[in-house]
């Protein structure tokens, strides 16, 4: 029988000291570009050359025109600063749902997990619940009720990422929670929040801090299709979500319109998986005996 | 040693996974869409933006059921083909008027069957319009506005003195009656099928139009056959399969590859795309459809006559031709489009775009700098022309947020006056009459003037109230027209309870080898593919 166990990864190695090699290279780029995009994002306001709301040429200019290099949208207004603006908003979105599922998430597997197993069970069940609607099903209950703004889609989003971070803090809290130095404690008398606090909680979340990697790209693509079905920001704030939906309808006269936003959101999400899988590859080799 | 799958694990999007997801929708996204085989029948089919499957006549169920199936299948006394400005004979032959305008005599055409084989005769069409006046009938839906599409209290009853006579009685004379019995929702109901399904007849719907339903799929497809007893002969094209493909991008794939023949969903931007395609032809019709702009007369700054003034001086009209049709649309005049009865070339007045002058009014009402709220429908061309309006009116120095909304939400807001200040609003002519745009708005005791622009509480509203009153009841055509034109100068003039933004189309996308279809009403929704054919 084959055996099911993966070959760890190899853990990165330079060649000589001092010097990387072309699989360490390789193994920067999605980090690179991830870097990027953020910095681009922050610096939007430096960098674009235009202001991403207002018409400044004619409408559907092509690519490389000169002036707007990424031509202009439907309306006139330069394509490469609303590219630039739009980061913003995937990037509030995807990295704050995840740092909010992770907190929110990680204290309530937490404290499910070293609580025993009625109140575990309870809490657990609670997040069944939670985690039998599709992700974006919930993200869309929520946003419903709240409305559409980038606060309440950073909450959509967060509320469909949270049962993720919850199981996980649970399976590792509990885990934790068995363990010697946890038994010591409780033995020792401590009280239990000190234990969670100060005995489990540091154990549980480096793993935890490697899936929100992992997660952000999932968050992100979450949010831009929030953002094309319209429970986004709002038009005319400039969203790569929303943008590639008014893109389409362009699809066969300028598919750039669509093709664009959409293709800045695909590098993004596989930038950051990338991120998040050599983070867990990572942390396997750091895992293994 | 065998490592088991932990479902209590959380998800984590591998990049196989990712890339097989990617490299799917990406498949599924080409895939041409394909209608099955039609076995050599001359078919033609037809896009729809969904489909229910209930054709219940007298309450709305969507524009596939309601308007592009029932216009398809049924037939009413009258015919609007939008080719001529008054309404044609259909299942009625003739029809007279009473001297005093209230009583019509309708003469029912011999010799015609519904689907079923029942004759349709003058009791057989009783039965139909019995449906819509008697509230305990129990064939009836619970949400019948059949009645008040057709003059509501004014109709004081309906009679059949023989087998081929149908009498309307009204208590005050309607001039737009004739068009009124044109609508989808006033075609005739075969009585065996009323008798055998009572209220759900939408689901087993038999009437009297060019095609018989032949199968009926929800959300996917109805299939219809040609009707050899129809009244104006059967139709050339044999079968008709109205199929669901609500996405644009889908439906100019299937029409490129010739799978779809006629669809009026296409957008405004591709229309000089699809022109320029080999095969295909696109039909412009006139601008029935207006978007007004709805002004909440009673929130706010909007109170005051000099800050609707100003909104509506401050649109750039010409910037949403462009920017939000693309050029396939009209500045309008008022209410009253250029297409129909009632429009003069001095209505353009009122849409005139001064900044300056608007700039003026606002700083005279003290009412610069204040903050309003627009709603608009999240689909179709609303989102882009919510861009364009905000952005004139942010020019002019009001601070407008615009929320997009989805149509059931968006409804809830529109018809509650509490929920809202700004609202974008449509209207279009499924029978072109000017009083279609004013009494079911703008007159006392409608959703529209006592909801949406809440206007009903103006000093003016009463005599709005009397010249609607008038001018639907004027029998004289050219007395009627001056009318019409007196009627949109007042409203504009001394009321300005809406901007009328834009006047367009629905552009119509038919194969090349196609004739004969109708675009002027495709153009406004309307569905008559009984003049289709194939060129030879």
């Amino acid at each position: 029988m084959a055996n099911s166990f993966a070959a760890p990864p190899k853990p990165v190695a330079a060649t000589r000291r001092g010097r990387l090699g072309p699989a360490d290279v390789l193994r920067l780029v999605p980090w690179v570009i991830a870097t990027g995009f953020v910095l681009a994002a922050l610096l939007a306001p430096l960098i674009a050359p235009y202001d991403p709301i207002e018409n400044v040429g004619m409408p559907m200019m092509p690519l490389f025109t000169d002036g707007h290099v990424l031509g202009t949208d439907g309306f006139g207004r330069d394509q490469l600063s609303r590219l630039l603006y739009g980061l913003r908003p995937m990037l509030v979105v995807s990295l704050g749902s995840v740092v909010l599922a992770l907190v929110v998430g990680g204290i309530y597997g937490l404290v499910s997990g070293v609580s025993g197993w009625r109140i575990d069970w309870v809490m657990m069940r609670a997040v069944d619940i939670v985690m039998s609607f599709p992700l974006i099903l919930a993200a869309i209950l929520v946003l419903a009720a709240l409305g559409a703004s980038l606060v309440n889609l950073t909450l959509a989003v967060a509320v469909s990422q949270l049962p993720i971070f919850a199981r996980l803090a649970r399976a590792l809290a509990s885990g934790e929670a068995a363990r010697d130095y946890a038994m010591a404690a409780r033995a020792a008398g401590f009280a239990p929040i000190r234990i969670m606090v100060r005995e489990v909680a540091p154990n549980i979340i480096r793993p935890l801090l490697v899936q929100a990697t992992s997660v952000v790209a999932v968050a992100a693509l979450t949010a831009a299709a929030l953002s094309y079905l319209g429970l986004g920001v709002r038009p005319p704030a400039p969203d790569l979500g929303y943008m590639v939906k008014e893109g389409q309808e362009l699809i066969f006269i300028a598919p750039e319109q669509a093709l664009l936003p959409g293709l800045v959101i695909a590098i993004f999400a596989l930038a950051v998986s990338f991120c998040g899988d050599q983070l867990g590859d990572d942390r396997a080799v750091g895992m293994a005996p | 040693m065998t490592r088991m799958k932990d479902f209590n694990a959380p998800t984590n999007m591998s990049r196989r996974r990712f890339g097989q997801m990617l490299g799917l929708t990406g498949a599924i996204a080409m895939l041409p869409w394909k209608v099955e085989a039609q076995g050599g029948v001359q078919t033609l089919v037809f896009a729809l933006p969904g489909l229910v499957g209930n054709f219940e006549p007298h309450t709305w169920v969507g524009f596939g059921d309601t308007v592009h199936v029932m216009d398809t299948v049924a037939r009413g006394l009258t015919h609007m083909d939008f080719a001529n400005p008054l309404p044609r004979p259909a299942i009625a032959e003739s029809w007279t008027v009473s001297e005093d305008g209230t009583v019509y005599d309708f003469t029912i055409r011999d010799g015609l069957t519904f689907h079923d084989g029942t004759p349709i005769d003058a009791p057989a069409v009783l039965r139909t319009f019995q449906r819509m006046k008697d509230e305990d009938d129990p064939t009836r839906p619970e949400l019948s506005f059949a009645l008040d599409n057709l003059g509501g209290p004014n109709v004081d009853g309906f009679e059949a003195p023989d087998a081929r006579t149908f009498r309307i009685n009204l208590l005050q004379p309607d001039a737009a009656i004739l068009g009124r019995l044109s609508r989808p929702d006033m075609v005739i109901i075969s009585p065996t099928a009323l008798e055998a399904h009572g209220k759900e007849i939408g689901l087993n719907f038999v009437s009297c139009g060019p095609y018989r339903i032949s199968s009926v799929t929800p959300n996917e497809r109805v299939v219809l056959e040609a009707f050899d007893g129809f009244y104006k002969g059967t139709p050339e094209i044999q079968r008709v399969v109205m199929q669901v493909i609500p996405e644009a991008v889908a439906q100019m794939t299937a029409l490129a590859a010739s799978d779809l023949n006629v669809t009026n969903l296409i957008p405004h931007s591709n229309v000089d795309r699809l022109e320029a395609m080999e095969g295909i032809r696109i039909e412009e019709s006139a601008a029935f459809i207006s978007a007004m702009l709805a002004m909440n007369c009673e929130a706010g700054p909007l109170a005051d006559i000099r800050v609707r003034r100003a909104i509506n001086l401050g649109i750039d009209r010409e910037a949403v031709v462009r920017e939000a049709f693309f050029g396939k649309a009209e500045v309008p005049g008022y209410i009253t489009p250029a297409a129909e009865q009632g429009y003069a070339p001095e209505h353009q007045r009122h849409s005139e775009y001064d900044p300056d002058a608007a700039r003026a009014l606002l700083e005279e009402a003290g009412a610069m700098g204040a903050e309003l709220s627009l709603i608009s429908e999240n689909s179709g061309f609303w989102p882009r022309l919510g861009q364009v309006v905000e952005r004139s009116l942010n020019d002019l120095g009001l601070v407008v947020t615009t929320e997009y909304l989805d149509g059931g939400t968006f409804n809830g807001r529109l018809f509650d006056k509490t929920a809202h200040e700004l609202a974008f609003l449509q209207r279009s002519a499924f029978f072109p009459d000017p009083d279609g745009r004013f009494s079911p708005l703008f007159q006392t005791g409608t959703a529209g003037a006592d909801q949406i622009t809440a206007q009903s509480g103006l000093p003016e509203q009463a005599q709005l109230d009397a010249m609607i009153i008038a001018a639907n009841a004027e029998g004289d055509p050219e007395r009627r027209t001056q009318l019409y034109v007196e009627l949109n100068n007042f409203m504009a003039d001394e009321m300005m309870p809406v901007a009328a933004v834009v006047n367009t189309f629905l552009p119509v996308a038919v194969t090349a080898d196609l004739e004969g279809v109708n675009a002027n009403a495709l153009g406004t929704y309307r569905t008559f593919l009984e003049d289709a054919r194939y060129a030879a």
